[in-house]
């Protein structure tokens, strides 16, 4: 059950050292008693003790935190990957003296700063004693009596001369619970935060950025020219080479190609592979082993340059008819010979 | 792999040397240059890894142009190397060459002023190679893209392969073997590379007690591994 | 009059009392400090800006907005095309960009020195400008902690220069005076934010008990996070504030001689002096109060706070501003005149380039702005006080202290030890649209600020009110202090 807590308001500085010698003289312990104000006074002024001061230690633990993150960070650059650079060691000592002094001062401040919170419990939970108008001027006594003393504490604040008396019920306890928590709670977002960092950091997690110098324009060793031909070009030498595809016949099997391919056909082949295709010429009886049969899978599935290998320079009874067809005639009897399965 | 100790050195002998810049062509040739157009030339951003440096001497009608090749010194003490941020050049103990490395680079242009040789080319705008000169690009060298530091390798890739070949070959390296294309080319054999570990090679018995030997700049103590031979009476 | 202001005076009244009323006038007028107003009236003057707003305002955000959006697309544009948008070439590859970085890095140094060495020290002047002082150089140290980044060839590579654990093989090179300054800049800008809020607290109470309701209350309290003015919140919040100023105060020396250092670790002619640590400190602070006093100023006219900025603070500033022109003069003579006595050719030829050749009318209005001009003005107090004629030397100062760094680091790069490879540099578009951006940046976010922000601290001027006071000795009222540390 928390005790009522009195918050006495004066306009001015002077009754207050009054106000703490009669609080004192009734036996009221000082750590009861907290004054506050909107300027920083002395404690002798309010005829107080010396508030404690814990930063000068909180510094220096600063001072000691900076160090080892400093030197720790110094033989991580350093020793981990040696690198030469310019003559220099591999531990060069004018540039470490920077960097710790630098990395030393920041854990100094930044020390001081979260410590000053951590010391005073700030930022502060629950409702914390407090009137607005302390900020105008005036200055609030906050007084913890047992329940005893409540009402002599009462009266000898009204003797030394408040102007605002108020009774408060304050409860500090649920306050720094809900502190602890706050704390753990950054700390813990905070651990989260570098382990997740952690992972990009490794690797684990790879965000695609575009890298300019790894799509390189020049032409591998194992590539060939990655030239494509232009449209109203005909290679008819060979088969035309795109990189990563195999060989393709450079005529494309249009509805003219497959004319023209059937034409040659009946003027060439048919009379040994059949009018079909499928090896009863007119000739076949006299040949062993017989002509293929084009439509079978053993010939279809054979690539188109194969096909047009066996037309310029035979194949074992078959005469090469390099003489006979030009080359784009040739890729034309290939297309043709290919419409043959369907 | 483990390869042995090198310390490459160049040797460019002002005396044979014509000014004809057929090692510029080639070393555009062979490490991906791109030719920035006019304006940026005129703007100051021509790259070349070897250049002529020219200064005129005399007034008219006896002018000299006097001319000497400059190409990464490769410093021992290089003062490019400490102050880059990200290690992105860095010193071969090994090969005593001062390396660099393009996709590390950042672009924040320190180990240029800090070059006193000036050495160093910077990529202002991404390459263009225009159709279909791509297909002369050298797959052994990166193209560099924009906001990246370049410079004269001694053209790495090549004693690298030279160096691999004779290690697979199970032999010794020999002198002459690993030649920079700018070395290659040179007409009148001017340029003169090798490895100064070796008492044998081309560099050391030219350098052995050479009278006309000098190093650029010599009085800020960066230590190049580039020699040059002082000229006659026409060059420098 | 409040008690606040004790009049002790060794005798009743006497006759003279028309006297004394008269110098008891003068002395409140002139000195904030002596010249209390009751709380509530002071802090309604400070906080009335964060609510009231004019079409001056409004128009000035809206253009300097504007600018920085136009800063902003072109650094990306700049990013997408390259730096060859620049007027960067070889061997000038450094000018502008870096000019500016050194130079807003010298505005923000001053901020926190004038914050905290005028703390540590006591003087009685430093009340209301503590606050502006400190929020320039967290917002300069902001502008400049970007140009880094906007010089970079590749931004987009920027964290590799962050020390931390990867899986590359390969960590920042400390032996690069580059990562000094990422490592001195980061901490000195979150330092700085900190050490501002640390001395805001107690303001921001305040703060929070004026505005009552409403949006502005809440992040008032949660930013107050609990400041009652409890004697141990006190006690801790002075020691706090004592031990940072000791500990930022070698940091932000550090910070601007690392910046220095830059140059001074090259092997450029010119760059190569031991000189350059103290002398860019020296030059920073100068740069940095005359910007304090052009802050001030504006803020003073524009918020109508006459009475918080009054003519002893610049008198005071005025006296910084002459100390440190004196300081730097004598800093720039030394790194002239090793070089000139030396006669090494290539610092020769930059130093005819700076006397003779075509930088030389940048170098004259460098020497007039910085040494001629403050020496010729500020020794006089009726000067000082004045507060236009502050204000104008202070802008010259400006263009002089941002010439000195474009004549070190544009200018001298066109010169080295190969003639072969000189070169001029002339600003482009991008980068002139860049610094305007920079420089309305900080004005932009100053403008923010003051919307959001008290720009005054009102518990320093309340503290300060409470110990000074006036004391007759004979026939002259004295302005004196109370010790009370």
């Amino acid at each position: 059950m928390a005790n009522d807590v009195l918050l006495a308001l004066f306009d001015d500085l002077d009754p207050v050292p009054d106000a703490m010698r009669k609080l004192r003289q009734m036996g009221l312990p000082d750590d009861r008693v907290t004054v506050m104000s909107s300027v920083p006074y002395q404690s002798q002024i309010l005829a107080r003790p010396r508030a404690r001061d814990r930063m000068p230690r909180v510094a220096l633990l600063g001072a000691i935190l900076g160090l080892v993150t400093s030197v720790s960070l110094l033989a991580a650059a350093f020793l981990l990957y040696p690198v030469v650079q310019g003559g220099q060691p591999i531990v060069p000592v004018p540039p470490s003296l920077i960097i710790t002094i630098e990395v030393t001062l920041l854990g100094t401040m930044w020390t001081i700063f979260f410590g000053f919170f951590v010391v005073n419990r700030l930022p502060a939970f629950g409702q914390p004693v407090y009137d607005r108008s302390i900020t105008l001027g005036k200055i609030g006594v906050v007084v913890r009596p047992d329940e005893a003393q409540a009402l002599e504490a009462e009266k000898a604040l009204r003797e030394a001369g408040a102007g605002d008396l108020q009774r408060l019920s304050g409860d500090e306890g649920a306050g720094n619970r809900a502190w602890i928590r706050f704390v753990l709670g950054v700390a813990g977002v905070l651990v989260v935060g570098a382990g997740a960092s952690l992972l990009f950091a490794y690797g684990v997690i790879r965000i695609p950025f575009p890298s300019q110098m790894v799509d390189q324009d020049s032409v591998g060793y194992v590539q060939g020219p990655r030239l494509s031909v232009p449209a109203e070009a005909i290679p008819v030498q060979g088969p035309v080479l795109l990189a990563d595809q195999p060989a393709l016949a450079p005529v494309p099997a249009t509805a003219n190609s497959l004319q023209r391919g059937a034409v040659l056909y009946t003027i060439d082949c048919a009379v040994c592979h059949g009018v079909h295709g499928t090896g009863d010429g007119t000739l076949s009886s006299f040949f062993n082993p017989p002509p293929a049969d084009l439509t079978s899978q053993d010939v279809q599935q054979l690539p188109d340059a194969d096909i047009f290998l066996a037309i310029t320079q035979g194949r074992g009874d078959m005469l090469k008819l390099a003489e006979n067809l030009s080359p784009s005639q040739r890729w034309d009897v290939v297309n043709y010979v290919r419409s043959l399965q369907k | 792999m483990e390869f042995p100790n090198r310390r490459w050195t160049m040797i460019v002998d002002l005396d044979l040397c014509t000014g004809c810049s057929a090692c510029v062509i080639a070393c555009h040739a062979e490490n991906n240059l791109p030719i920035v157009s006019e304006r940026e030339v005129v703007r100051g951003r021509a790259m070349h890894w070897i250049h002529l440096e020219r200064y005129w001497d005399g007034a008219y009608p006896r002018i000299q142009a006097r001319f000497i090749p400059l190409m990464c010194q490769q410093c021992e003490l290089a003062p490019c190397e400490p102050v880059c941020p990200v290690y992105a050049t860095q010193h071969s103990e090994r090969e005593h060459l001062n390396l660099q490395v393009y996709n590390r680079c950042v672009g924040t242009r320190y180990c240029q002023n800090n070059d006193p040789y000036k050495v160093r080319f910077f990529n202002f705008f991404d390459p263009v190679f225009d159709e279909p000169l791509q297909q002369q690009l050298n797959p052994d060298v990166t193209v560099r893209s924009a906001g990246v530091m370049e410079k004269c390798t001694f053209c790495v890739q090549r004693i690298r392969r030279a160096e691999e070949r004779a290690l697979v070959e199970n032999r010794e390296l020999g002198d002459g073997e690993a030649v920079p294309a700018c070395v290659q080319t040179c007409p009148p054999s001017a340029l003169v590379f090798g490895d100064l570990n070796d008492p044998e090679s081309r560099v050391s018995r030219i350098l052995e007690n050479n009278p006309r030997s000098f190093r650029l700049l010599e009085h800020l103590g960066t230590e190049p591994s580039v020699y040059y031979l002082r000229g006659g009476e026409s060059h420098v | 009059m409040s008690e606040r202001a004790q009049i002790l005076v060794g005798r009743p009244p006497q006759p003279e009392d028309r006297e004394q009323a008269q110098q008891i006038a003068q002395a409140q007028e002139r000195h904030l400090l002596l010249d209390p107003r009751p709380a509530e009236e002071m802090e309604e003057s400070i906080l009335r800006p964060l609510s009231r707003g004019s079409v001056w305002y409004w128009t000035a955000l809206l253009i300097l907005g504007g600018a920085v959006l136009v800063a902003g697309l072109t650094w990306l544009t700049q990013m997408y095309w390259g730096m060859g948008l620049t007027g960067l070439n070889r061997p000038v590859m450094w000018a502008v960009y870096i000019a500016n970085f050194v130079y807003f890095i010298g505005i923000g140094v001053a901020g926190t020195f004038i914050s905290a060495v005028l703390r540590l020290l006591k003087f009685p002047w430093r009340a209301p400008v503590t606050r502006a002082a400190e929020m320039l150089t967290v917002f300069a140290l902001a502008t400049s902690g970007l140009f880094p980044l906007i010089h970079l060839g590749r931004t987009w590579k920027f964290y590799w220069m962050l020390p931390y654990p990867n899986q590359r093989g390969v960590w920042p090179s400390y032996h690069s005076a580059l990562m000094w300054d990422m490592t001195a800049i980061l901490i000195y800008l979150s330092s700085s934010v900190l050490y501002a809020w640390l001395a805001m607290l107690p303001d921001l109470g305040i703060a929070r008990d004026r505005f009552e309701e409403g949006w502005r209350h809440r992040y008032f309290r949660i930013l107050a996070a609990g400041w009652r003015g409890t004697e141990g919140q006190w006690r801790t919040l002075k020691t706090a504030i004592t031990l940072f100023s000791l500990a930022i105060i070698p940091v932000m020396v550090f910070m601007h001689t690392i910046v220095g250092w830059d140059f001074a670790m090259a092997i450029q002619p010119d760059w190569h002096s031991s000189v350059f640590g103290p002398y860019f400190v020296t030059g920073a602070i100068l740069s940095g109060a005359a910007a304090v006093i052009i802050v001030l100023a504006i803020i003073r006219r524009a918020l109508h706070l006459e009475y918080f900025v009054r003519p002893e603070h610049f008198d005071g500033l005025g006296k910084l501003l002459l100390v440190f022109s004196v300081a730097w003069a004598y800093m720039y003579f030394n790194d002239y005149l090793v070089p000139w006595y030396g006669q090494e050719p290539a610092a020769k030829v930059i130093q005819q380039l700076f006397e003779r050749g075509a930088a030389s009318p940048l170098w004259l209005l460098m020497l007039f702005s910085n040494i001629l001009l403050p020496w010729a003005t500020l020794w006089s107090r009726r000067l000082r006080t004045s507060v236009p004629v502050v204000v104008v030397v202070s802008l010259f100062v400006q263009v002089g202290m941002y010439l000195e760094r474009y004549l070190i680091v544009a200018v001298t790069l066109g010169r080295n030890e190969l003639p072969f490879d000189w070169g001029q540099y002339t600003p482009h578009l991008a980068e002139i649209l860049i610094t305007i951006g920079a420089f309305s940046l900080i004005g932009f976010l100053f403008l923010v600020f003051v919307k959001l922000f008290p720009i005054i601290p009102m518990w320093e001027i309340q503290e300060g009110q409470m110990l000074h006071a006036l004391r007759r000795i004979g026939a002259l009222l004295v302005p004196t202090r109370a010790e009370l540390d």
